[in-house]
């Protein structure tokens, strides 16, 4: 007999698992990384002494971070029903939110598992810049601290992203579908938008500061974080009820 | 007079401007093997899903158990999904390992001797089977619990023969050992005919005909029979 505890521990792990499992079983993409990553550690050899390029440049990347916490959400939840399990997922004696929240926490376990792996890339990738030109050791403190920044940025903006991705895989199910565009038009807004409370930079395009870290920040910058737990709450709700009610199988 | 497991009255599902169950009737005997049949569109799989909630009825009442539908009910359920698949991220171990922490009444040692016996391993990837072999699987996961309602939709669809053979078998041995209310809808009739207890055939969204299947046998001829009178 199963036991009620463990249930949604169980559901979390499988999920990541297999997600993971697929991921890393993808030759090609590794292929691509570790092609990026030699000729990323060779521009840093070549130019990163003379500042014309710095790791720290790497970090605008995180634009596109909160693109790939949706993009995980959706497919982990598409795939029960691009792969026919969904009669399987959605007939388990636990109650939809269950269900749903277990697969959410999988998303997110994954987008930020995904996103600490490319900081200590990026980290060592600077250390090796610090470490061949001999600059000081001070620039990787300041470094620290802003990818610190960006870190914290990214990951309090995620649950709206997660939320917004399962959000889009429910209405896509259900009757609803005629709503889609919306969701994909607040999914580029949205991620979009929060690319921008990410970073702030100066005008020779170096990153002077983190939006919400800089001295000027405004308190409302501040704000936007638990407004946007709220909302993303809210439509982790409204995909509950989708499951629950308007499915089309 | 025979308990009913389960009770369907005035039930009504709409897809569009089509009715799916177009106001079923319908009661099915407790303990017994119970054929739902009819041609695609009869509205077959839908009754089956609305059993476990996955459909909600648009219009009518339905018991199951002696309950509403709901997820919590699921527990006391068994159902194989039309259509479905298995994991593929899963070995045979790793859905075993999934339905001992999932499926309440889950008796892994059995569904252990189940794939065995229907000629899987545990360390077969689940990416790499047949569809016969991912259906012996399914099917495995699901007789392997103690509950008492089994529901399989279209347990053989799109299956080889031996596997077919193997599935049916598989099933004579499961419900000659315990009780159980069990519901099959299936297209092989031939094949399957010697399991039922009681049969119903739907039509358009309706019961077309439904009774004990010796009675029928008695009265209409075989199963296959009363199938070609009614719809062909």
């Amino acid at each position: 007999m199963p036991n009620e505890n463990n249930v949604f521990a169980y559901l979390f792990k499988n999920d990541f698992r297999m997600n993971t499992r697929r991921m890393l079983t993808r030759a090609w993409m590794w292929g691509y990384f570790a092609a990026i990553a030699v000729v990323l550690v060779v521009v840093t050899a070549v130019w990163g002494g003379e500042n014309r390029f710095n790791p720290r440049y790497l970090l605008f990347i995180c634009f596109g971070f909160p693109f790939i916490a949706f993009g995980i959400s959706y497919s982990i939840l598409k795939r029960e029903w691009s792969n026919g399990t969904v009669g399987w997922w959605l007939t388990l004696p636990y109650s939809r939110s269950k269900l749903l929240l277990a697969k959410l926490a999988a998303a997110a376990a994954q987008a930020y598992v995904l996103f600490l792996i490319y900081f200590i890339g990026v980290l060592l990738l600077e250390l090796f810049n610090v470490l061949l030109h001999g600059n000081a050791w001070s620039e990787i403190g300041e470094f620290l601290t802003v990818e610190g920044e960006y870190l914290f940025v990214v990951l309090v903006i995620s649950p709206f992203m997660l939320a917004l991705g399962q959000l889009a895989a429910t209405v896509a199910r259900t009757k609803l579908r005629p709503l889609l565009p919306l969701v994909w038009i607040v999914f580029a807004l949205a991620g979009n938008g929060f690319g921008w409370l990410n970073v702030n930079a100066g005008d020779d395009g170096r990153i002077e500061s983190i939006a919400v870290f800089g001295e000027s920040a405004a308190a409302w910058l501040w704000l936007l974080i638990p407004a946007s737990w709220l909302i993303a709450s809210i439509l982790f709700a409204g995909a509950v009820r989708l499951t629950r009610k308007h499915l089309i199988l | 007079m025979t308990k009913a497991a389960i009770q369907g009255s005035g039930l009504v599902k709409r897809y569009g401007r089509r009715n799916a169950l177009d106001g079923l009737d319908i009661e099915i005997p407790e303990n017994s093997v119970t054929a739902v049949l009819g041609p695609n569109g009869a509205g077959k799989s839908t009754f089956m899903r609305m059993l476990t909630g996955l459909v909600t009825p648009d219009q009518g009442t339905l018991r199951v158990l002696g309950e509403a539908p709901s997820w919590k009910l699921n527990g006391r359920i068994s159902y194989l999904p039309d259509r479905a698949r298995w994991y593929e991220g899963h070995t045979v171990a790793e859905a075993i390992r999934w339905g001992s922490n999932l499926l309440p009444g889950f008796d892994a040692a059995q569904a252990l001797q189940l794939v065995e016996q229907l000629g899987l391993k545990a360390d077969m990837d689940v990416k790499g089977m047949s569809k016969g072999q991912e259906a012996r699987l399914m099917l495995a996961m699901c007789l392997a619990r103690d509950v008492p309602l089994l529901v399989l939709d279209e347990p053989f669809s799109g299956i080889d023969m031996i596997s077919r053979e193997r599935i049916v078998a598989a099933l004579i041995d499961s419900f000659s050992d315990r009780r159980q209310t069990v519901l099959i809808c299936t297209h092989e009739i031939p094949e399957t005919e010697s399991l039922f207890d009681h049969a119903v055939f739907l039509n358009d969204g309706t019961v077309a005909l439904s009774g004990d299947v010796e009675e029928l046998r008695a009265t209409r001829g075989s199963v296959q029979d009363i199938y070609r009178q009614l719809y062909v």
